[in-house]
Parts: structure tokens; sequence; C-alpha cells
């Protein structure tokens, strides 16, 4: 196990430790990891990313998305999927606590921005003013070359509302998508 | 008083959670110290955390639920199937369920 402190939430192990295990075909198997919320979180980013990364990266050049986008983009993940705090989900007459935590709201909206043709999320942010406030969200993102980025960010801001507001008694303020990149599909390459 | 130990309930819990419709997977509730002494022993305890006190119960567990479900209501049914699994006991638990993850439906 690494002893960098570039560690997964509370779970000892590192992105390293979870990308080595994840090329190991996660074999054999190790319980502490396949039972972290954490860190399951961030190994199904890294296998999404992954599959992005051989879809683009390595059948184009660098431009125009940054050479390093995978590390930063798995930076953002790692510093999302930090449970970070418990925001309560409903309220129930038999005195249940229902929770949810910041790092389940930030998978969903990354699950979202899946969902949208031709677009990779970028940095994801949740802000609650107060307690019981709307939550409001920003999002940065990049767009297939291509691809009208009003669409875009319309259906990233409407995916967003609905995938919240979905969730017990979430409600969302303001949500705010910013295109900061633009990317090439692998056959515009070719 | 209990009837039922933590350690025979937690099990129990476990078993029901990953039944109910939507949890995608369950995950540990345990204490860090838990965990870690797990991990470096290479067990796999429950993953539901049960703490008695006294004359008190208190059941959390941590689940993932599938993104295009309301967690929410997921997380109720589970907090009933976790009173279920204590139904023959005397002490009526305090239940806490937190939603971990919100996980993509399967393509």
């Amino acid at each position: 196990m690494s002893e960098n402190n570039d560690e997964v939430g509370s779970s000892g192990f590192s992105l390293e430790d979870l990308s080595a295990y994840l090329d190991r075909g996660r074999v054999p198997r190790i319980a502490a990891i396949e039972r972290d919320a954490e860190c399951q979180a961030v190994l199904a980013s890294m296998e999404r990313m992954g599959r992005l990364s051989r879809e683009i990266v390595d059948e184009q050049a660098a431009e125009p998305l940054a050479e390093s986008w995978y590390d930063d983009i798995m930076r953002e993940v790692m510093r999302e999927f930090r449970a970070g705090r418990d925001i309560p989900l409903a309220r129930t007459d038999d005195g249940t606590e229902i929770v949810v935590t910041e790092g389940a709201l930030y998978e969903l909206i990354r699950c979202v921005g899946d969902g949208v043709e031709g677009v990779i999320v970028g940095r994801v942010r949740l802000d609650q003013p107060e307690p019981d406030a709307p939550l409001d969200v920003r999002v940065s993102i990049s767009v297939v070359f291509g691809r009208r980025m009003t669409d875009a960010v319309d259906e990233m801001r409407d995916g967003i509302r609905t995938a919240v507001e979905r969730q017990g008694d979430l409600r969302v303020g303001r949500v705010d998508v910013t295109v900061g990149d633009v990317h090439l599909e692998e056959e515009e390459e070719a | 008083m209990t009837d039922i130990t933590a350690a025979e309930l937690a099990p129990r819990i476990d078993t029901v959670v990953t039944a109910v419709d939507g949890v995608h997977q369950a995950y540990s509730a345990r204490p860090i110290v838990a965990r870690t002494y797990e991990r470096a022993a290479d067990v796999d305890g429950s993953l539901a955390a049960v703490h008695d006190g006294r004359g008190s119960r208190d059941i959390t567990v941590c689940i993932g639920v599938t993104a295009d479900k309301d967690s929410a209501d997921v997380a109720a049914r589970v907090a009933d199937a976790v009173r279920a699994a204590g139904s023959d006991d005397s002490v009526s638990p305090r239940v806490r369920v937190r939603v971990a993850r919100l996980v993509a439906p399967a393509s």
C-alpha cells in the first residue's frame, strides 16, 4: 500500500494503488477496496476515463486538449469523490436519517455528462450557501468539435437539474456550465 | 436490552440491504478503526455498523443507488428492510442510511 498522502478518502489507498489494482484486473481481490464507496467511485471513473483516453488521446495529437488532461481530470475526480459532508436527503416520520454524500452528487453530475453526446466533464463544483438552500452547481466541460455548444450546455444544465432533483428533497438553484475546451473525435483525426 | 447481538445482526442487515431494488451495492459503514483493522488483517467484516449504547441501538448502512432512481425512496426502503431484519429484537433501533454513490444504470 502506498504511504503517500494522496489517499482516497480514508481508505488507505492512493490513486496509484487503485490504478495498479485496475491494471491487474482487480485480481487478487482486495476487500478493503471493493467495500469502500470512495474507492469504487474512483475506480469507476478511472474505467470511464480509460475508455475515453483510448478513444481520444491515443488516436490524436494532444491539441486541443491539454496533454495532461487525464491527470487533471483524475485529480478533480479524486478531490470530488472524497465523500465530503453529508447532505440531508429526506425526512421520515420514523426518525430514520437519510443522507447523501457530496461525493455521490459529484458522481451523479459526471454521469449526466457521460450521457450527453460529445461532452467530457472537467471540473464540478457544488455550493450550498445555507443548510436547506438549493444547491448551486458549476461545471466546466469540453465539447466535441462541430457540436453546437449551446445545445450541449442546455442538455447538461437540464440533465443536472433533473438528475439532482429526482433525489429526495434536493433542489437545484443555479447551474452554470462553462465550455472550457474543444476536442476532436477519433475519426476526424484519421 | 437487546436480544440479538450487534455481531449477529450486522450480517443479517448486509443480506437484506443488497436485496432492495435500486441498491447498486452496499459499502462499509463501519468506523475507520474497524476498517483499518480489517484491511491489516485481511478479513471481511460486516458492512453495516451496529452500535449498542445504553438501552439503544444505532445502525448505519452505506449504499450506492442506481442514478435513475430516487435515492431517498430507495434509502427509505432500505431502512424498512433494516428494521425488519431486527424485528425479533425488543429494541427499536435508530437507523441511518448514507447514500455514498449515485451510479449510472447499466446500459
